[in-house]
């Protein structure tokens, strides 16, 4: 999304979307859909996270790997009493110490490699939370994970706790959108798309995709921490690869670009296979079928309908300005 | 004042040596023309003084510092900046972004900075379409790149070089692939930003109506060693260009 474009109807729109998000516990049905929109929040969180990595030109499959640290440190140190609102963030920045120092040797490595290694990184944190169980508990994972508490308010229950994930995925969002504005979203997006003639320009894209690579796998650390305390609890099995990918997924089909196309893909994707659950065994042949004709009709994901229509009116601007100017 | 000194440079790949023991000077104010024969080494050896491949052996100084085998954003942040034979742009971002890209090495002190303020991007594209200007392109400037026609792609690549703000611009095959026309709107971009931005310039080219319209200065190139370097007069007439160029037969009739 080109913040120049920014229209005073997007903000409305904006402005809408959060009304919307915030007075949800009043008019949901049930606790159910309170639940689901938890989730949501949490997967905002954690594609906006992949997104950030992908804004520099990286593919990372190991994105489940850094919620599962972040979720294990903070379940850990929460459970020996420290205050969960603490260890929220220090799961966050365990997670984006691990992916500096990873980045540092193996950004290095381009295209399929880079995914290759990422990808076992997840793997080798599945691996220690199976076998280093006298700390995480093995395959049954940790039970009984404290709650948050926000000067002694205790987010127990759904509703107490959705508000808490909205907030934080908005703070996400909206440092997400700052980031892209700025400088260094500007030179993350210039080495995606064309890293030679970045470096030629004076531009350490290695250290872009670093730093790219260090905020995203943060915020995927912070999110598994915000769902184990969600959850109350955590396993090797709570981020798999099959999370990685459905991730990626969601990215995919809401489209890469700007910051509107994670908040599509989410919203489709986290309650798609609930609503299909009525169709008993055919959900998973409706939700792939779904998956590749996103892909064959809308390869930039489905934020790019509404980036397609801007940029439509945008050259008619510019056309009708150059004829002009050519005429008199 | 010599701005680079090239000292004894090698550059081997396995066993083909590339380019073997070249040594030159570029002077400040230097227009200067680097021609040779298909595969005698030019590209290589912009790409070992621009820092895209290391040298084997030799060293590289720019404005009195070593820069061999520096990293190339590093070169660039100093003040020396390429360009490259193909198009090389953003294809997907319009063409005031492209420079405005361009601008950011060169012009940033931190990687933190204009998080919140938005000063640096109207100073990144008031310095864009200067450039621009001196361009032509200023009327495509909400255009994306891709949409340009090959000319002003190929223009559009030194718009962005220029963007760094280097004192050492080095172009490679500036106007190949382009019509006459297109070559001469091209070179003669080329003089006014010279004679503007008292940029040093430095071009791998092989239309020598380009080269002779230009250069002050022309070194020659084959089979990685340098074999003239003098003025365009000078070298056009040196036997063993022409012999480089038509074979020793040439030479004898």
């Amino acid at each position: 999304m080109n913040p120049s474009t920014t229209k005073p109807m997007s903000y409305a729109a904006v402005a809408v979307a959060v009304i919307l998000a915030v007075l949800l516990p009043w008019f949901a049905p049930n606790q159910f859909y309170i639940h689901l929109a938890t989730v949501g929040c949490i997967n905002l969180m954690l594609v906006l996270g992949l997104a950030i990595i992908a804004r520099a030109g990286q593919l990372s499959m190991g994105h489940g790997g850094f919620a599962l640290v972040g979720g294990y440190v903070s379940a850990l140190l929460s459970m020996k009493g420290w205050p969960p609102l603490l260890t929220l963030f220090i799961a966050g920045l365990t997670a984006a110490v691990i992916a500096a120092a990873l980045g540092w040797i193996i950004l290095r490595l381009r295209g399929v490699y880079f995914v290759l290694v990422a990808f076992a990184f997840s793997q080798i944190a599945v691996l220690l939370a199976l076998d280093m169980s006298s700390i995480t508990g093995g395959a049954n994972g940790l039970v009984g994970v404290p709650p948050i508490s926000i000067f002694g308010y205790v987010l127990r229950a759904k509703p107490q706790f959705y508000p808490f994930a909205l907030v934080c995925a908005l703070a996400t969002l909206l440092l997400t959108w700052l980031l892209y504005r700025s400088p260094l979203g500007t030179m993350m997006a210039a080495t995606a798309e064309n890293q030679r003639l970045t470096e030629s320009s004076g531009i350490d894209t290695h250290r872009v995709q670093v730093i790219a690579f260090t905020i995203g796998s943060g915020i995927a650390g912070f999110a598994g921490a915000l769902s184990t305390h969600y959850l109350r609890f955590i396993s090797p099995d709570s981020y798999t690869f099959w999370e990685s990918v459905s991730y990626l997924t969601m990215l995919v089909v809401g489209g890469r670009d700007g910051v509107l196309g994670p908040v599509v893909g989410v919203l489709v994707l986290t309650p798609l296979p609930e609503l299909l659950r009525s169709t008993e065994g055919l959900q998973h042949i409706i939700y792939g079928t779904m998956l590749v004709l996103c892909l064959m009709f809308v390869p930039n994901g489905l934020a790019s309908l509404v980036q397609t229509w801007r940029s439509r009116q945008r050259v008619a601007r510019t056309t009708t300005a150059v004829v002009a100017e050519e005429v008199t | 004042m010599s701005m680079l000194e090239v000292d004894s440079l090698k550059r081997s790949f396995g066993g083909l040596v590339a380019v073997r023991n070249v040594s030159f000077e570029v002077n400040e104010g230097d227009f200067l023309g680097l021609i040779g024969p298909n595969g005698a080494g030019k590209t290589t050896l912009f790409n070992v003084i621009s820092g895209v491949l290391r040298p084997s052996a030799g060293t590289i100084r720019f404005l009195n510092r070593n820069i061999s085998g520096q990293p190339a954003n590093q070169t660039v942040r100093q003040g020396l900046s390429r360009t490259f034979q193909a198009a090389t742009l953003y294809p997907e971002a319009t063409v005031i972004e492209n420079v405005a890209r361009g601008t950011l090495g060169a012009s940033l002190t931190g990687l933190s900075s204009g998080f919140l303020s938005r000063k640096w991007r109207v100073n990144a594209e008031e310095k864009a379409y200067h450039v621009l200007d001196l361009f032509g392109l200023r009327r495509r400037a909400d255009l994306k790149a891709r949409e340009l026609s090959y000319g002003e792609q190929r223009r559009l690549g030194v718009a962005i070089a220029l963007a760094s703000e280097p004192k050492l611009l080095m172009l490679d095959e500036p106007v190949a692939g382009l019509n006459p026309e297109e070559a001469a709107e091209l070179a003669s971009v080329l003089r006014r930003v010279k004679s503007e931005r008292g940029v040093t310039m430095v071009m791998v080219e092989h239309h020598m109506r380009t080269v002779m319209g230009l250069c002050n200065r022309v070194v020659v190139l084959d089979h990685g060693t340098l074999i003239a370097d003098g003025t365009p007069a000078e070298v056009v007439s040196n036997p063993l260009v022409i012999e480089a160029y038509l074979g020793k037969e040439a030479v004898d009739a």
